[in-house]
């Protein structure tokens, strides 16, 4: 994997700096475009902690993504309190909420995961949607925050860079590879002192912790909390955008997830069949592009970073 | 006293008890093996001991402790570890990786967020590579190593993890009988230089009488015999059950 030095490191700084100008190019309209691709890039990012690094297919992480953003606008809109409360009180939240259906969830493997953080997804939209206090069918609407387009575009992409800047450190460090480990075996990890699901909780927690700071950025720029934030749905986007960008690199799905936003904003400007062409994304990439696309760039050389037998596509 | 202990452990599969009644216990420094047939327990005996299987019955003690009821990752640190049969590495990970992550467990480091890892414990590991000779394809992928080399990594990861005693699954599958030779000899070397304490499993005769100091041999799930390489070689039963299907 390419570290953030030298050649990689100046490509960053040169993304980094068109970023920081481009609300001063582009439509105030593309604004909140970016703003919600720059969104989905952290929680693209945290999901693939568990995905890519974990090597668990998680159908559920919309759970955190929303429970973060129905605790940000509980907070703003319902108990006044400031943006920053808000946004930290989510992402814990979230984490408190990984911790317990993480605990669950590390039990299992393989299909049984996925179906499982599907059905503890499931189960928290169903909560939320019968659920008065929080609106029920209807959601949270109204949810103040927003005052400046351009101004909440920096906010984002500061939050976001921290976020990205912070999982980088720690998929690299230790933790990560020992991570790793556990996706790459699943008969070795335990016979060289490896708790498996440990190492896969706290790696859920993080993911946890990092999905609901960006459902909670996704709710103040929309202004609502709606309860499609928490289905299967939006975890299933999330997925794509994964493996989209390629799984095998830190920042594919960020790519994924960029990609995904504009092209849906720029089709959805000419039809409603955005599902459509979605779908024949997924068919394309799953058939021509197995690895993602930054992933096929950045990864080469041959047997690095293969996924894993049973999440492989059959040849 | 006994670094390995074992009391009447038993597994039963269904009806199959494939691990009947095993007791026997193992000094510090030694490298003995368990012999016998397929199908004899050999790896199950393993799987027992490491915490893989939970026995029916009995109990295994090591350095005096019980570690009868331990999960597997925490009878590692009690220092007892093993290899497998069919080769467990980690495939998409460089053969330093493989070994580096061993070094991360033993000192502890797997929830160490904030550390980055590239480097750490790059001279241990350069060490075990050296031993088991694959300095030189460091940086290599495991899917990448030839067969002969993977398995000299399995016995690199048991060598990493530094414990007491090292259980070898039948290092030798799938080898041709050259290698085979070959892997018994770097075995005991490495045995001989580092005054370990080893126990492998081999159905080889060749392989086990040119190395072992001691032989157990397994039969339908029980220990039958116990002894020497020549005492092994002169017994009736053994030769019944065993060589004599080979025709030595």
């Amino acid at each position: 994997m390419s570290g953030m030095s030298g050649k990689n490191g100046f490509i960053l700084l040169v993304i980094l700096a068109a970023l920081c100008l481009l609300p001063w190019v582009v439509s105030p309209m593309m604004v909140l475009v970016l703003t919600e691709a720059l969104i989905w890039v952290l929680f693209a990012i945290a999901t693939n902690i568990v995905l890519g690094y974990g090597g668990r297919i998680t159908f559920g992480h919309a759970a955190f993504f929303g429970a973060g953003g129905y605790v940000c606008a509980v907070l703003l809109k319902k108990l006044g309190a400031g943006l920053p409360a808000g946004i930290l009180c989510s992402a814990v939240v979230s984490t408190i909420l990984g911790l317990i259906i993480g605990w669950f969830c590390v039990r299992l493997t393989h299909v049984y995961f996925a179906m499982l953080t599907m059905a503890f997804g499931q189960l928290v939209w169903a909560v939320v949607y019968r659920w008065r206090y929080v609106g029920a069918d209807t959601g949270i609407i109204g949810v103040p925050g927003l005052t400046s387009s351009v101004g909440f575009y920096f906010l984002v992409l500061i939050l976001v860079s921290i976020s990205i800047l912070a999982i980088y450190i720690i998929v690299h460090s230790p933790f990560g590879k020992v991570l790793v480990g556990t996706r790459e075996s699943e008969v070795r990890p335990p016979f060289i002192g490896i708790n498996v699901r440990r190492q896969q909780l706290v790696a859920f927690v993080i993911s946890a912790f990092f999905s609901g700071l960006s459902g909670s950025l996704f709710v103040i720029l929309n202004g609502i909390a709606y309860p499609d934030i928490l289905t299967w749905v939006y975890s299933g986007q999330v997925l794509v955008m994964c493996l989209l960008g390629g799984m095998t690199v830190l920042l594919g799905p960020a790519v994924g997830a960029v990609i995904l936003i504009l092209l849906q904003h720029w089709i959805t400007g000419y039809t409603q069949n955005w599902p459509l062409v979605l779908g024949f994304i997924i068919v394309l990439l799953v058939l021509f592009l197995p690895n993602g696309i930054l992933g096929s760039i950045l990864d080469r050389k041959p047997g690095r970073f293969q996924l894993p037998a049973w999440l492989r596509l059959p040849k | 006293m006994a670094l390995l202990e074992i009391q009447g452990l038993t597994k039963a599969f269904g009806g199959v008890r494939a691990v009947d009644q095993v007791s026997l216990s193992l000094e510090e420094r030694g490298l003995t093996s368990v012999i016998g047939p397929n199908g004899a327990g050999k790896t199950t005996l393993f799987n027992l001991i490491t915490g893989h299987l939970a026995p029916n019955d009995g109990k295994v003690l090591f350095a005096g402790e019980d570690i009868t009821h331990l999960p597997s990752y925490e009878i590692w640190y009690k220092g007892l570890c093993r290899s497998f049969q069919i080769t467990s590495l980690f495939p998409s990970l460089t053969a330093f990786e493989n070994i580096q992550l061993v070094q991360l467990t033993r000192h502890r480091k797997q929830f160490n967020l904030f550390q980055r890892a590239t480097h750490l414990y790059k001279e241990e590991t350069f060490e075990i590579l050296k031993a088991i000779e694959l300095e030189d394809k460091a940086n290599m992928t495991v899917s990448s190593l030839p067969y002969g080399d993977q398995r000299k990594l399995e016995i690199g990861i048991v060598l990493a993890s530094g414990s007491k005693m090292m259980l070898l699954d039948e290092p030798t599958a799938g080898m041709a009988r050259v290698e085979r030779l070959a892997m018994a000899g770097f075995i005991e070397r490495l045995f001989q230089e580092r005054g370990l304490s080893i126990v492998f499993i081999e159905h080889d005769m060749d392989v086990v009488m040119s190395i072992s100091q001691k032989i157990r041999v397994m039969h339908q799930g029980r220990i039958i015999a116990e002894g020497s390489p020549e005492e092994i070689q002169r017994n009736d039963e053994v030769k019944r059950i065993y060589l004599g299907e080979q025709g030595l």
